[in-house]
């Protein structure tokens, strides 16, 4: 019996004291209880074995009192779905901010470092999500269950949904991660290696552009950004619908126009190395070569983009009809 | 995907967890304590583990559906819990719905 009384004692231990003495109580009733039906059934007092296998089958004193304790989370379970999306959004926004701030003071540099302004602007992402993740689990936590979804959306309109276009076809996150990695460097290789003409003595490698590469640089750059948040939102919302086929197609529209205009350049870049005593120049066929995949996977993308508003048109219109002709 | 005795386990215990509450209510429409309770459902086929029945209890006791007072029997002290007012409103109303889920769970059965 003193087991019983150690094990209620423990469990006891991780409850509540408001509680604690009446839980503890009921439970040593019940223990002494299921004590002598084990002692009827065998016909003389159990052992200290048959006691500990008793006590083994209701568990660990932790686990005992857990049942009596509310199931409580940091996010409510029907808040969960709201919640990861107010922290995707909110990390998208740290994102876009602190680049943006990173790409100002990049701007403002005398001799622009694109790799220390990139781990910058890695570093305080880092920072500001940690923050972000803290703040926004703190906010639904103390909203707890007295905020429900109800609340939340209780002026929601189905009429003011995401249209999106082809439903059930999700944009492969592999491919819009690749079209970020692939957008985030060609931005760094640009950027970074754009003003090296200055001084290459401390570089081993360097790659200097033309005069006319570099005219276009705020456009490229334009360009750039723009396709770089595209992948973001293709990332975090991974459906296509009107608006967001329109300005993909804008986007792509206006890299078919840069592509023109970049295979037109007579020498882009060179490569310097020793120095600067040893160099390599891009010749115009091989720019133009480059150039030209790059136009025509910006012509594919275009053809895809033009195809599912087309589709999409087709889709809203025999929606619409076969609505008229059920419903006239 | 086959379905594994854990994930069947799973399922059993969710629908199980409905169904207890009508039957805890049920049940206490005479008074018991929580040890005769358990054997007394277990003898009708009900197995409820005491991890499970004594904070439902407990929980059916702060929603106001049953009432609870210590008394001591064969020199014990016994907590004997008692359906409230309030438990046989909803102990009405569940069992109404309990009974049309039955029906329509009966009639999807001989669709097939």
């Amino acid at each position: 019996m003193e087991l019983l009384q150690r094990y209620v004692d423990n469990v006891k231990s991780y409850l509540p004291a408001a509680t604690r003495e009446d839980i503890g109580n009921e439970l040593l009733a019940d223990l002494q209880d299921a004590y002598d039906e084990l002692a009827d059934s065998r016909g003389r007092a159990p052992g200290e074995e048959e006691i500990a296998a008793l006590l083994k089958r209701r568990g660990h004193p932790m686990q005992v009192a857990a049942g009596y304790r509310p199931q409580r989370t940091l996010v409510s379970e029907t808040l969960f779905p709201l919640y990861t999306q107010v922290l995707k959004w909110t990390l998208l926004a740290i994102l876009i901010g602190t680049g943006a701030v990173a790409l100002l003071e990049l701007i403002h540099q005398p001799e622009p470092r694109f790799l220390g302004a990139a781990i910058g602007w890695l570093g305080s992402s880092f920072n500001g999500a940690i923050y972000a993740f803290a703040w926004v689990t703190l906010g639904f936590y103390l909203a707890g269950e007295g905020l429900s979804l109800r609340d939340v959306f209780a002026k929601w309109d189905p009429r003011n949904l995401p249209r999106i276009t082809a439903p059930g076809q999700r944009i492969r996150a592999f491919d819009s991660a690749f079209e970020f990695a692939a957008t985030l460097l060609a931005l760094a290789w640009l950027n970074d290696l754009a003003p090296v003409t200055r001084s290459i003595s401390d570089v081993g490698v360097s790659l200097v552009l033309s005069d006319a590469l570099k005219a276009m640089l705020p456009w490229l750059n334009l360009g750039l950004a723009a396709s770089l948040l595209m992948s973001l939102d293709k990332l975090f919302f991974p459906y296509w619908t009107r608006n967001k086929l329109i300005l993909d197609t804008a986007i792509n529209s206006f890299w078919l126009f840069l592509c023109v205009k970049l295979m037109a350049l007579p020498a882009a870049f060179a490569v310097l190395w020793n120095g600067g005593e040893t160099n390599w120049q891009i010749s115009p066929t091989h720019w133009r070569m480059a150039i030209g995949v790059i136009l025509a996977i910006t012509c594919w993308d275009l053809i895809r983009d033009l195809q599912r508003l087309w589709q999409a048109r087709a889709t809203q219109a025999r929606a619409n009809r076969v609505g008229e002709r059920d419903y006239p | 995907m086959t379905l594994t005795a854990d994930r069947l386990n799973k399922l059993t215990m969710e629908m199980r967890r409905g169904v207890l509450v009508l039957a805890v209510l049920r049940a206490l429409g005479s008074p018991h304590y929580g040890y005769s309770l358990r054997r007394s459902l277990s003898e009708i086929g009900l197995e409820i583990d005491e991890g499970t029945l004594y904070p439902l209890l407990r929980r059916l006791e702060e929603q106001g559906l049953l009432s609870s007072d210590w008394h001591t029997e064969d020199g014990r002290k016994r907590r004997f819990y008692q359906i409230s007012e309030n438990g046989t409103a909803a102990l009405s109303a569940m069992t109404g719905e309990w009974q049309k889920l039955n029906r329509a769970i009966d009639q999807l059965g001989e669709q097939r």
